[in-house]
């Protein structure tokens, strides 16, 4: 199979539950990167030459080594300047560019055993080879659960994997060849290695010292640090002169600078001190009356749903789930409370992602005759009946979520009840299982795939399935997908899933997300790029 | 003086430690009713559970008694009281050592604190000597309204408008025109700048000072109203001294005492207000430290930050009560 790119990660919930910038999820790869210059959406006009110095916003990143250790957006921002990625995935047809440090990755029939083949020549930044060894030492610290890697997540499908110091599933054949078995069909697996960090090789002097490296990665891609990281106010990365690689590399050198507040940044950006940033929720308004059209507005691949505790009463009934969900007028709540920075949903698999739907959410439209008639079938009173509605305090959704209970309480007679909890909490009633009625969630891609939608979110045991749900004949399709040999096929069967899903409704989805950013008029081609959740710094040109 | 301080120093040990317990109670009883800090760092997709175990033991919250209410967690206490009088303040959730963290940022509060603290105290004085002579006059009623007003607008509502209208509409304007002096454009500026490291916290500076001001001229108000009845001031005048002697040294100096031991709470104050200045300005400093270990519940750092700004604040009340004995020669320390 055929990767392409990247993935990333969905601290968002988190990262939105802090109030921070709007972030997606991030992560180091390559977009389509090799063709940086050919930006179909570009708002800005692309008319700068390479070299140049900008400064855009960050968020204090969580780590920068090792790359294992970063599971966020803004970590994965700069490591996809550091980094070049093994491989990245291409968003239309969700196959494989060998853009990165793999020259072919390869599955055996039944894609268990996955070969890598790394490119001739390439060193790290300190001039150390980037050989089979630099692999094997980042992954198999990775999948050490005594070094608790953010991302070990990863390698779990890595046979041996979180048991001790080496996994039995990783042999190196030569300096430039490794194999990979996996303890199990994985179709995906090529797509998965094109999240970066997770699967970026570390250098010797870099495993040497730890901490070291953190301040001052040892990287492999066009950019590198210039200086080390200054906490909380920034980091500055500079061009690479021995650069071999095809990731794109527009401006000499980025300033990423970190602030306090998102109206602290934006501020700053009025002051003429940012050049790039990305507008929260906090200042979009304020921005948009002043920038107007100038603003970038991208779809990015965050679902927002709600899930159902599907082995309680009501929500058991198939009926009463597709009667709430076409009770909701998601584009008169998209309009009203979020700004018009969302796009309804038309399937769990978000838009950009290659495999999404537009039609495929039968139950997704605006439809309250037809809720009022399915909730009568389904023979449940909704009289004095109250629905408790769940979500996470502090972070944007409280008034989305009781626009959306108004909805349903008037279309079908539920009272509702909104419960805000703190992350910590609301995490522990969800690992718990003990929500009593819908609770909002979030989703945003590791890897571009329709499956790494459905299979956590809707799969039986899926990561982010915490609704019970549990359908035998989605997983079945579900497995189906991962063993097919080709991606059509693949996407034959996870489709098919994804209709199950959508008919029996465990989750309601309400929209996908969409990220505004602000530049100055010193820089050009600034492209938001879905896979990494990020905006393409590589890729922007200084003007001026 | 010696046995004075002696007996001071001794009394800060109670109080540290029951700060450090009341921070150790409040975040004990936060993990066992909101939850594990170590599982919101990971959203809705956690890393494998023996990640988030071995995290858990790393950063000591695999005690049982983390998870049932109410338990004081006592044993985990002395283990951080250990580890503290060691001088280790432990680690953030991202490795990096508290102590190290607080060290650098500390030097900015510290003048942050200092630009403040000049402001309050010169304009804050001349304020209140102005009021208290003019008593009841146009220059006293303008000052205590002044002051009014000042008090009833919060930092959060003063910082964001005098960060809007005066660093970005004027100071903008100042920094791109040609006639500005440089230093000026920087004075006003919207943010926290490296390399005007004095000049960029001026406004933040005057933001975090103003709340004080208005106390600071109203004390020195009315205690200069009262001294100035005083028996030793008929005196002196009896005795044909000018007004501006009886006021600048007679009166002045005996009127600062309450001046002085606000200023010296005031320490303290100021450090958690920069918690809303430093966060508005985007100011590297200790205040903004805590703002964003609250905003992640990033306890180690919470906890650590608070108890040293606590060891701050215990001594500059310390030598605040020392400057007493400079300004009244009544009092004396044995």
């Amino acid at each position: 199979m055929r990767v392409k790119t990247p993935l990333r990660v969905t601290a968002v919930s988190a990262v939105l539950a802090l109030g921070l910038a709007a972030c997606g999820g991030g992560d180091g790869d390559g977009e389509n990167g090799g063709d940086g210059a050919t930006t179909p959406d570009a708002a800005a006009s692309p008319t700068g030459q390479p070299g140049g110095t900008y400064s855009a916003e960050l968020t204090e990143p969580s780590y920068l080594a090792p790359a294992s250790n970063c599971y966020e957006s803004e970590c994965s921002a700069v490591l996809k300047m550091v980094n070049d990625p093994l491989v990245t995935t291409d968003f239309e047809s969700g196959e494989l560019i060998f853009d990165g440090l793999a020259e072919s990755i390869e599955p055996n029939d039944d894609q268990t055993v996955w070969t890598v083949t790394l490119k001739d020549g390439r060193t790290f930044h300190n001039g150390e080879p980037v050989n089979s060894d630099a692999f094997l030492r980042a992954w198999n610290y990775s999948a050490n659960p005594k070094n608790a890697q953010a991302t070990a997540g990863f390698m779990a499908r890595i046979d041996g994997a979180g048991k001790g110091k080496e996994m039995a599933g990783l042999k190196k054949v030569d300096d430039t060849t490794f194999e990979i078995t996996l303890s199990g069909p994985f179709s995906q697996f090529g797509s998965m290695m094109s999240y970066a960090p997770a699967f970026a090789p570390m250098a010797q002097e870099c495993m040497d010292d730890l901490k070291a490296c953190n301040e001052a990665p040892i990287g492999t891609g066009p950019y590198m640090m210039d200086g080390s990281w200054e906490h909380d106010k920034g980091i500055t990365v500079t061009r690479w002169a021995d650069y071999q690689g095809e990731q794109a590399a527009q401006a000499d050198t980025i300033e990423f600078k970190m602030f306090t507040t998102p109206t602290a940044a934006f501020r700053d950006y009025q002051n003429g001190g940012l050049d790039v940033l990305s507008l929260a929720p906090d200042v979009y308004l304020e921005a948009k009356g002043q920038l107007g059209d100038k603003i970038l507005e991208e779809p990015t691949a965050t679902l927002t749903y709600l899930g159902f505790p599907t082995a309680k009463k009501p929500y058991d009934e198939v009926k009463v789930r597709q009667a709430i969900s076409l009770a909701i007028d998601r584009q008169l709540i998209v309009d009203q409370v979020l700004n018009g920075l969302a796009k309804p949903s038309t399937d769990i698999v978000t838009p950009p992602i290659p495999g999404s739907r537009d039609d495929a959410c039968d139950y997704c439209t605006h439809d309250p005759e037809q809720a009022k008639t399915l909730l009568e079938e389904s023979g449940v009173d909704a009289e004095g009946m109250t629905l408790e509605y769940y979500f996470n305090a502090d972070a944007g959704h409280d008034q989305w979520v009781e626009a959306a209970a108004r909805q349903v309480q008037e279309t079908l007679g539920f009272d509702y009840k909104l419960n805000a909890t703190e992350w910590a909490q609301y995490l522990e009633l969800l690992d718990a299982g003990n929500f009593e009625g819908p609770f909002r969630l979030g989703w945003s891609l590791d890897y571009p795939s329709p499956e790494n939608y459905l299979r956590p979110i809707v799969g039986t045991d899926g990561d982010s399935n915490y609704t019970e749900y549990s359908n035998p004949e989605v997983d079945e399709l579900l497995t189906q997908g991962d063993q097919a040999g080709s991606i059509e096929e693949s996407y034959d069967a996870y489709h098919q899933a994804g209709d199950i899903a959508l008919d029996e409704m465990p989750i309601i989805p309400m929209w996908s997300g969409v990220t505004a950013i602000a530049f100055s008029e010193e820089v050009g081609d600034v492209r938001y790029d879905v896979g990494d959740g990020e905006i393409a710094f590589g890729e922007i040109t200084v003007t001026q | 003086m010696g046995r004075y301080v002696a007996r001071r120093l001794i009394q800060f040990i109670p109080v540290i430690l029951g700060t450090l317990f009341l921070l150790h109670l409040l975040s004990t009883l936060t993990i066992q009713v909101v939850g594990d800090p170590v599982r919101a760092l990971f959203g809705e997709n956690a890393p494998p559970a023996a990640v988030i175990d071995q995290m858990r033991a790393d950063y000591n919250l695999d005690d049982a008694c983390l998870e049932q209410p109410g338990n004081p967690c006592l044993g985990l206490f002395v283990d951080r009281l250990g580890q503290y009088a060691g001088g280790d303040f432990g680690i953030n959730f991202r490795g990096r050592a508290v102590t190290e963290m607080f060290i650098e940022r500390f030097p900015v509060t510290v003048r942050l604190t200092i630009i403040a603290l000049v402001f309050e105290t010169v304009v804050g004085i001349l304020m209140g000597v102005l009021a208290g002579l003019r008593k009841d006059k146009f220059a006293d009623n303008f000052v205590r309204f002044f002051t009014v007003a000042l008090v009833a607008f919060p930092t959060f509502v003063f910082g964001t408008l005098a960060q809007l209208f005066i660093g970005l509409q004027l100071g903008l304007e100042l920094r791109n025109s040609d006639w500005a002096p440089d230093w000026l454009g920087q004075m006003l500026n919207v943010g926290y700048n490296a390399d005007y490291p004095w000049l960029s916290l001026v406004l933040p500076g005057v933001v975090l000072g103003s709340f004080s001001l208005a106390s600071i001229a109203r004390l020195t108000r009315t205690s200069l109203i009262e001294n100035l009845r005083s028996d030793y001031v008929r005196t002196a005048r009896a005795k044909g001294l000018r007004t501006r002697r009886i006021v600048g040294i007679h009166t002045l100096r005996n009127s600062l005492i309450p001046v002085v031991t606000y200023i010296g709470i005031d320490i303290g104050l100021l450090l958690g207000g920069a918690l809303v200045t430093e966060g508005i300005f985007n100011i590297p400093g200790v205040g903004q430290l805590v703002w964003l270990a609250i905003q992640s519940n990033d306890t180690p750092v919470i906890i650590g930050v608070v108890t040293i700004l606590t060891i701050v604040f215990l001594v500059a009340n310390l030598l605040v009560d020392i400057l007493y004995a400079a300004l009244d020669p009544r009092i004396r320390y044995e």
